[in-house]
């Protein structure tokens, strides 16, 4: 027997995160899941460091705002620059998977003129964490968080460092019940459907599925062998 | 089952923008949804490899604050191809020229579908020489392993750059 504890680490980039290491209750003993996230790369140097230059070019501050998403324009080199600061800027994507297929979503995205399969996906709230909005997320669309081993995290995504401040957690979450039915709490069950992992991978490499935060996620899941 | 896309049966939009300026546009639709549009809405990302390695530009990203190391990008001008945009921008940050006759399309992707409007052309490409120009400190030649590492532990957070990479190794392409 085993199960999952979260373990408060300084991911690579020197941010506080929280890693899910597994507990082997037989032998007492606690390994991490996926070593090298807390781990700096001993040859790779292709992390972020923050911008330290004088910019001497002011900015313009907030032009635009309502109760979701602001537009900042921030100081650069390049003069009064454009950001889009969308709620808190944090949030979270989750993979669900129970024996073997994949909990998907469908969502109306207005900026697309689509309805677009995804996967959970939510915001953060202020000062919030980003695994406790992928628990939000799991609690609201399989109603069953008595059910759920634990999160593992599969990293961060960035969807558009041009523009959004947005920073979102992918997590992976497997659910070992074979009791647990799509929990759709507005009663829109063909919205939610499980998919086969095999299907959603391909799906997301041929290019059926566009969305960023879930294509980076199952595509991790798969090269990291866990889906 | 499929997962693909269905398009909106849904009235026309018809209202002024609330807020552009020469980067970004955004309108409402008529259901009440705020839709941001950067630039054109199009644009592309060129995984541009030579020699086991792969183009890589570090820039800085006043949205997050921070440099980061990043596959180049860009966003398409009126009437420009994926491929035309991946060339203009490589040259633009590199000095690099690209082959366009040996570009592999890696599909599309949506950045952010909840607030985005703008739909992103990954494209694999060789290179017709190999000079790189500008600043050094900013533009490196990087092993394909270890971007592929990079993009699958998070050290590399861009979506542009771990959707570009990751599919071209599920792909077997790199």
């Amino acid at each position: 027997m085993s199960h999952l504890i979260p373990t408060p680490i300084v991911d690579v980039n020197g941010k506080q995160t929280t890693v899910y290491k597994k507990m082997d209750t037989a032998s007492g003993t606690a390994s991490d899941l996926i070593p090298h996230l807390g781990v700096k790369p001993a040859v790779s140097d292709l992390r972020a460091t923050p911008i330290q230059e004088d910019n001497s070019n002011e900015g313009t501050g907030v032009v635009f705002a309502n109760r979701y998403l602001k537009i900042d324009m921030v100081p650069s080199r390049f003069g009064a620059f454009t950001t889009i600061k969308n709620g808190s800027g944090g949030g979270a994507a989750v993979l669900v998977l129970r024996e073997g297929k994949v909990l998907m979503v469908r969502q109306p995205r207005y900026a697309l003129g689509e309805n677009t399969w995804e996967l959970p996906r939510g915001g953060s709230k202020e000062g919030e964490d980003y695994s406790a909005a992928a628990l939000r997320e799991l609690k609201e669309e399989t109603g069953e968080e008595g059910n759920i081993e634990g999160l593992v995290s599969l990293g961060n995504i960035q969807p558009d460092t041009g523009i959004l401040n947005t920073e979102a957690g992918l997590f992976m979450s497997t659910i070992n019940t074979n009791s647990g039915e799509a929990y759709d709490v507005e009663g829109e069950i063909d919205n939610l459907r499980w998919v086969d992992a095999d299907e959603l991978v391909d799906a997301c490499i041929d290019g059926t599925i566009k969305d960023s935060f879930t294509c980076v996620a199952v595509m991790r899941a798969r090269l990291k062998g866990l889906i | 089952m499929s997962l693909e896309t269905e398009v909106f049966k849904s009235e026309e939009t018809g209202v002024d923008p609330v807020f552009a300026n020469d980067f970004v546009s955004m309108e409402y639709s008529n259901d009440g949804s705020l839709l941001i549009t950067v630039g054109t809405g199009l644009g592309a990302v060129a995984l541009v490899r030579r020699s086991g390695k792969i183009l890589m530009i570090r820039t800085p990203r006043y949205a997050t604050g921070s440099f980061e190391w990043e596959l180049p990008r860009g966003g398409s001008l009126e009437d420009e191809s994926a491929v035309e945009t991946a060339a203009r921008c490589v040259e633009g940050w590199t000095g690099v020229t690209v082959d366009e006759s040996s570009v592999i399309h890696l599909g599309v992707m949506n950045p952010d579908p909840e607030l985005l409007t703008n739909e992103v052309s990954l494209l694999l490409l060789d290179t017709l020489n190999s000079t790189v120009r500008t600043n050094h400190e900013n533009v490196k030649w990087v092993g394909i392993e270890e971007l592929v590492a990079a993009c699958l532990n998070g050290e590399i957070e861009d979506s542009f750059t771990c959707m570009a990479v990751l599919r071209a190794r599920l792909n077997a392409m790199i």
